[in-house]
């Protein structure tokens, strides 16, 4: 069964490239467009599409806010960023609303498959390009503070923790592929965040977006 | 504060010209009175005295004729040979005798003290004499021829004489009471003197103090007009100074713009045409592919290019994200280009204000943070944000070489001024030569409530 995709741009030109772009794929179909935040949450409500793809800078409620109400209403949606912005702000905010993807619109076209892919199977996907520009940001920042790399304090098992939960997957998906309790992963997930001095999820995907660990 | 005590300083001035110019003519007037007065009782009392004197001078002179003629009234008795004359002579006599009597009595009724002794001596001699007399008058002729000389020689001249030698006593009393009356009225008139004199002394001399303060006062005003006009023709100046610069500098802004546009994303744009022309003339699929890689590599170019633009003119973080994001946008951004390290203390609550306010903090943070990056060789920059009730503090600290305020009036502080200016807000600056800086600020939010309604209204650039 395809990907039902919803698409939210303010942009005729950005939707129909898009649309161009989805159309190709044999596992994908666009189930509706919208022009503007509110619109996309009400059709997303209307449609209930598998992914919707979403601009940030848009008119009557930006692509965050929509994400965030989409989200509220139906869980089970995808919803990847698409923006022009590669600012931390940008990318952390997104993943606090729930986003699984973040792309840059000047992102290769097969990212663009490949994050509506991820999103659909329920795991985050992030353009090469902001992991790079914000693993620079990061370690400048680092150089610049003075910090120790706080990555050093995690034991090989808690990495591997990291990285899964950072790619999206549940609790309980990492204790079945690590094939350990669910009460060892909470633990792990906690011990991760103290060292790392994190205090969300979407936090420490960023942190694993930084680092490399993911993209 | 500094308008009351202005408005109250003139109203004390006025009430203190009022008055002092009021008691002023007020003494004047009471001295011109006063004086008048005492003259008129001076001249009064010295006519009064004179009056006197000369009636009683007078009275003395009657008296003495009196005594006198009644000498020869009772020469011509006793000389008279018959008795009929000598009736003549006696009613003479009497008319005298009451002549005297109303003459003391008239001069009794304004007696000196120092008359009273010989004035009453001398009333007990008339009396005496006229009783004399009066007996002298029943003699028969005989006794008349018989004792006319004795009588006449040894009774009536030395009674006479008597008499007036007391007369001349008390006209010489009167003289010393004259004497003494206008030493008394020379004594009126010094003291009418003494007191004209300080009168005149104290107007004069509270004249002079009240001329001498309302030409301090004057002279006071007039330099604070001077010195307000001076200032206001300077501020006008530094207005005027202010626009043009304003003016230029909005100018140059322009330009560089459009030389950003022209340059960067026109040539991008020019390539990009070219491209899909070389493209179109192409006949390989691989050159084709070539000329399309560069044009997307153009795109992605021009893209960034117009992205940097549009956050230099106003950061999208702002309308999407509000102030906080912003200002941590704007710290990376600045720590990325330049070096330096900006802290961002920020509550959540920072973003809940009005559009107005999140702008004018921001572009005041903003200037500061650019100006400690570019003037003060500062480290590290601190910038605060903090909320409070009916109000929103900020700060920006730098560890820099500071400046002299007193010198240094950049557009960009003006700039800041009068945006928090237009809020309602004060804005501090302490600077000193090597210890660092700090803008800091204050804006009310009193009408807080009313805006929030159209907090959500803003428009979103092209992204």
């Amino acid at each position: 069964m395809a990907i039902r995709i919803l698409l939210a741009d303010d942009h005729t030109v950005v939707r129909d490239g898009l649309r161009a772009l989805v159309e190709k794929q044999p596992d994908m179909a666009v189930v509706a467009e919208a022009s503007d935040g509110r619109d996309s949450v009400r059709l997303a409500g209307e449609h209930a599409p598998d992914v919707v793809v979403m601009d940030i800078a848009m008119p009557n409620m930006n692509g965050i806010e929509a994400t965030r109400r989409i989200l509220a209403a139906n869980p089970r949606t995808a919803v990847v960023i698409l923006s022009m912005h590669h600012d931390e702000s940008y990318v952390l905010r997104s993943l606090k609303a729930g986003a699984k993807g973040y792309l840059l619109k000047d992102s290769l076209r097969s990212d663009m498959v490949e994050a509506i892919r991820a999103a659909a199977q329920g795991r985050s996907y992030f353009t090469r390009k902001v992991s790079r520009i914000l693993q620079e940001d990061y370690v400048r920042e680092m150089e610049r503070r003075g910090v120790d790399d706080t990555y050093e304090l995690l034991t090989d098992r808690e990495r591997e923790i990291l990285q899964l939960v950072a790619e999206g997957r549940t609790n309980k998906d990492v204790a079945a592929l690590l094939n350990v309790s669910l009460t060892t992963v909470e633990t792990h997930r906690t011990h991760i965040l103290q060292k790392l001095d994190l205090h969300s999820v979407p936090e420490l995907i960023l942190y694993a977006v930084r680092k490399g660990i993911i993209s | 504060m500094r308008e009351a005590r202005g408005a109250a300083r003139p109203r004390a001035a006025s009430l203190v010209l009022w008055l002092g110019f009021g008691g002023l003519l007020l003494g004047i007037l009471a001295a011109a009175i006063g004086t008048l007065t005492a003259l008129d009782r001076v001249s009064g009392e010295e006519t009064r005295t004179g009056k006197t004197f000369l009636e009683r001078v007078g009275a003395l002179d009657q008296l003495r004729a009196q005594i006198y003629l009644s000498g020869t009234y009772v020469r011509d008795l006793l000389l008279s040979p018959d008795s009929s004359g000598a009736a003549a002579q006696g009613a003479r006599l009497e008319t005298l005798e009451t002549g005297t009597r109303k003459v003391l009595d008239t001069y009794a009724r304004s007696l000196d003290p120092a008359e009273r002794q010989p004035f009453a001596t001398l009333r007990a001699e008339i009396e005496d004499y006229w009783g004399v007399l009066n007996r002298m008058e029943t003699w028969s002729p005989e006794q008349r021829n018989r004792q006319r000389d004795h009588f006449f020689y040894d009774e009536l001249v030395p009674r006479r004489t008597a008499m007036l030698q007391i007369a001349d006593r008390i006209a010489l009393v009167n003289e010393r009471g004259l004497a003494r009356a206008e030493e008394s009225i020379e004594g009126s008139a010094s003291s009418l003197r003494r007191t004209l004199q300080l009168t005149f002394g104290v107007t004069l001399a509270g004249g002079l103090l009240l001329t001498l303060l309302t030409i301090g006062h004057t002279v006071r005003l007039e330099r604070e007009l001077e010195r307000r006009l001076a200032e206001n023709s300077r501020a006008r100046a530094d207005l005027e100074e202010l626009s043009a610069r304003l003016v230029r500098a909005q100018e140059n802004e322009r330009r560089t713009l459009a030389r950003e546009l022209h340059d960067e994303v026109g040539q991008s744009l020019s390539a990009m045409l070219m491209e899909t022309e070389n493209a179109e003339c192409a006949e390989e699929p691989e050159e084709i592919r070539e000329h399309l890689a560069a044009v997307k590599g153009l795109a992605e170019k021009t893209m960034n290019e117009v992205r940097d633009l549009a956050l230099l003119l106003r950061p999208s973080m702002l309308d999407d994200f509000g102030l906080v994001p912003a200002l941590n946008w704007h710290a990376r951004e600045t720590g990325k280009r330049t070096g330096l390290n900006v802290l961002v203390r920020a509550d959540g609550e920072a973003d809940d204000l009005p559009e107005e306010h999140k702008t004018c903090i921001y572009r005041l943070v903003q200037e500061a943070v650019n100006n400690s990056a570019r003037h003060s060789s500062a480290r590290t920059v601190e910038v605060v944000v903090e909320r409070q009730d009916s109000r929103v503090l900020f700060s920006v600290r730098d560890d820099g070489c500071g400046f002299d305020t007193r010198f240094v009036r950049g557009l960009g502080l003006l700039g800041m001024e009068e945006r928090v200016r237009r809020l309602g807000g004060q804005l501090r600056l302490d600077s000193k030569l090597g210890r660092g800086t700090l803008i800091a600020a204050e804006l009310p939010l009193t009408d807080l409530g009313e805006r929030n309604g159209n907090r959500n209204g803003h428009s979103h650039p092209a992204g």
